[in-house]
């Protein structure tokens, strides 16, 4: 049903081509332009590098959060992001201007790989290695598999234990088969648990991961999916603080692929790549929301960055908070006086497990099983509202 | 007419996992654009995963293609028409972890 | 159950295929949209009722949810999961089928027999609501407890800046409740009726430009001479030297 008011198409698609030409960069107005970002900004070489440069900074800038000597664990992954921000960093730290970084990285590989041969995975680990050791960074290498099967986490140095049924460590930790999207969930709830502790052993206060805006869009419509609508703030903004000692950092949340792949052609970076999977976007939710809004920016090129921002302007309501989650350490809301979906669904299965009773009016029917029903919010205390639907799987939580 | 293919960020993967070509492409009537090249580049040095390079008549979302350096949705894309010694590369997104 | 029919030729002088044939397939929407929520109040104001119920579905919410994140609609983000929302002029909208999903609703009318006609939208096939739509019926095939989700995130959402509650006032030329002097089916109807069908989409203070722009070029001294220029300036004088004041 269409919705009242509707705007109809203000996002226009703009396949219309502009001759570029004889134009110059938007900035300096000079030179040549190069390159051609979100489909309307013209910029040369060296107006593009110092943008991103700039860009990348002023985000860690504005934030206020990190102080000079503070230990940032960065989590490594394979591919064009990870291989721009080890640069960045790189060449922000070797600065000798007052704009210089002052925070100390730590380097860690958290592996995950599992589509990939153990030979496969035994080379992109090696070039992990070499990418970081090229720019006099030390990796750290962490087995997903091997911490959750351990339930602790040990940090090596130049090699890995590999092992070929690594893929399927996840599964011990649930007493049941599960689906896709629900192994992916607690994947990521898993990884972030390692990443923590990581960081803590390493004496880290903050944690840089990858993430580009596109990846920011496509886990704030998977956590709308989910029922994960109050955690959104945290777990797409600038900074998840849901840890009391270590924050999480998202540095490259306002770069697109096309931005961070330029920039390591200009500085000749080769990234780390492997084979990819294929895709088949209704393995999980989170494959599906990924495949969905990178397509929609196809044709709505302010789609991504109209996600971002929407997310941006989401907040908790402290007032609402109850405690946290056991498993993603995500808030409990309070119970509301208001009906809520979560209690609509549980009267619903009640009433459909009632056998009718015909000796009565329909009338009487409907008071009775009203009666029955406890309008009570939900009671779980231990765990969200997504986690709770996943904690009958589980075997643990860690 | 002799031009140079480049590929990397992962693309080299899909084409026998070498990242430089030198291409000679056969005259034909109407000027070489690069949409014929992604065509000629499927039939002759594609080697697996067309669906990670190519879509519908174009580089799939997510290919990043340079035309001597310089972006080619400042050259009018597919329609670009090739010259004598061009360098044109393609970069992939789409092989991260 | 009696049955009162209002439709936009009646209140508007308009029918939706002579707004279309006007304005053509970009932005109708905007017209059906706010015609028929202006019908759907005055019906309701007419009829003298306490509660004015629409149908919206389980479905249609979650959809909505999906669109509003999409489109960076905060607004609407804020609202569209509840249940009672309140229209400013006493009569409360309520969505009392806001729980039950757009299956269910197929089935008890198909086990009761009952006659609906479902069409779709002949004007707006490519509204960019279908892509929400197609997003939330994808979802849905891998786990139809999404829905549910999708309005539970929809409900425990906050939204950051306190949204800018407008004054409520009543439109100068039709008295309906409006936030604006001139409510928007005035705004809308005066640029169909003047044969500007772009006026009233998008900002208001570009509509107030245009609709001023276009009050200024038809001032004229009522001569019929033609005789009439337009200074960019608060006065104007007419060629035939009767100054015209502007209002």
């Amino acid at each position: 049903m269409c919705s009242v008011g509707d705007d109809g198409d203000r996002h226009m698609p703009s396949n219309v081509f502009v001759q570029y030409y004889d134009t110059k960069c938007q900035k300096c107005k000079l030179e040549t332009p190069i390159v051609l970002l979100r489909r309307k900004d013209s910029y040369c070489k060296d107006c593009f590098l110092s943008g991103t440069n700039h860009k990348f900074k002023s985000l860690l800038g504005k934030s206020k959060l990190l102080r000079p000597k503070d230990r940032v664990l960065v989590s490594y992954e394979v591919g064009h992001p990870s291989t721009a921000l080890l640069h960045l960093i790189r060449s922000g730290l070797d600065l000798n201007t007052p704009k210089k970084l002052r925070f100390e990285p730590v380097f860690v590989f958290l592996e995950d790989q599992y589509h990939l041969t153990k030979d496969e995975r035994s080379q992109m680990i090696t070039r992990a290695i070499a990418e970081a050791e090229k720019l006099k960074f030390k990796m750290h290498l962490v087995s997903f598999a091997e911490s959750i099967m351990k339930d602790d986490v040990t940090i090596y140095l130049n090699h890995l234990n590999l092992n070929d049924n690594d893929g399927d460590a996840i599964n011990n930790k649930f007493a049941t088969k599960i689906n896709n999207t629900n192994k992916k969930e607690v994947s990521n709830i898993l990884r972030r648990n390692i990443l923590l502790s990581i960081a803590k052993k390493l004496s880290c206060k903050f944690i840089f991961t990858p993430e580009l805006s596109v990846d920011i869009a496509a886990n704030l419509l998977t956590n709308i999916s989910l029922g994960r609508g109050s955690q959104v703030p945290v777990d797409t903004g600038f900074c998840d603080d849901r840890d009391k000692d270590v924050k999480i950092l998202r540095p490259l949340r306002s770069f697109d692929k096309k931005e961070v792949a330029l920039y390591n052609v200009l500085h000749v970076l080769e990234p780390v790549t492997v084979r990819q999977t294929q895709d088949n976007q209704y393995a999980s939710i989170q494959a599906l929301a990924k495949q969905f809004i990178n397509e929609l920016n196809e044709n709505y090129p302010a789609t991504v960055a109209t996600v971002v921002k929407t997310g941006d302007k989401l907040a908790l309501d402290e007032n609402k908070v109850a405690g946290n989650c056991k498993l993603c350490k995500g808030n409990i809301l309070k119970p509301t006086e208001d009906l809520t979906s979560d209690e609509s669904t549980s009267f619903s299965k009640l009433v459909s497990n009632e056998l009718p009773d015909h000796s009565i009016s329909s009338q009487e029917r409907y008071e009775k099983v009203e009666g029955q029903f406890e309008h009570k919010a939900q009671v779980d205390n231990e765990y969200c509202f997504s986690c709770s639907k996943i904690s009958r799987f589980l075997l643990s939580d860690t | 007419m002799d031009i140079k293919v480049q590929f990397g960020g992962g693309a080299e993967l899909l084409f026998d996992n070498k990242k430089h070509y030198d291409i000679s492409l056969p005259s034909k009537e109407k000027p070489w654009i690069i949409g014929d090249l992604l065509f000629w580049l499927k039939e002759h040095l594609l080697k697996e995963r067309p669906d990670l390079f190519l879509q519908d008549n174009s580089v799939r979302p997510g290919i990043l293609v340079l035309i001597n350096d310089t972006d080619w949705e400042l050259m009018d894309t597919v329609n670009y028409e090739i010259q004598l010694n061009d360098c044109i590369m393609f970069i992939s997104t789409l092989h991260g972890g | 159950m009696p049955l009162t029919i209002m439709s936009y030729k009646d209140l508007y002088g308009w029918t939706m295929d002579e707004i279309v044939a006007e304005i053509g397939r970009k932005n109708n929407c905007t017209f059906c949209g706010v015609f028929r929520r202006q019908a759907l109040d005055r019906g309701a104001n007419l009829l003298k009722v306490d509660y004015l119920a629409t149908g919206h579905n389980a479905d249609d919410i979650a959809e909505t949810v999906l669109m509003n994140i999409l489109r960076g609609d905060l607004a609407r983000l804020n609202r569209c999961t509840s249940i009672i929302t309140d229209s400013g002029d006493g009569i409360p909208r309520v969505k009392p089928l806001k729980y039950t999903f757009e299956k269910e609703i197929v089935m008890y009318a198909y086990f009761r027999k009952l006659v609906y006609f479902s069409t779709e939208c002949v004007f707006a096939p490519n509204a960019y609501r279908g892509h929400a739509r197609v997003l939330l019926k994808n979802l849905e095939k891998i786990d139809p407890a999404i829905i549910m989700n999708i309005i539970h995130s929809g409900e425990s959402l906050k939204v950051n800046e306190t949204a800018k509650i407008p004054c409520l006032t009543r439109c100068t030329r039709c008295n309906y409740v409006s936030s604006q002097e001139i409510c928007k089916a005035c705004i809308l109807l005066e640029g169909l009726n003047k044969g500007l069908p772009r006026l009233g989409v998008g900002k208001s203070s570009r509509v107030k430009r245009l609709l001023k722009e276009n009050e200024d070029k038809n001032k004229s001294c009522h001569q019929e001479t033609g005789c009439c220029k337009i200074d960019n300036d608060t006065k104007i004088e007419c060629a035939c030297k009767k100054s015209i004041a502007l209002t």
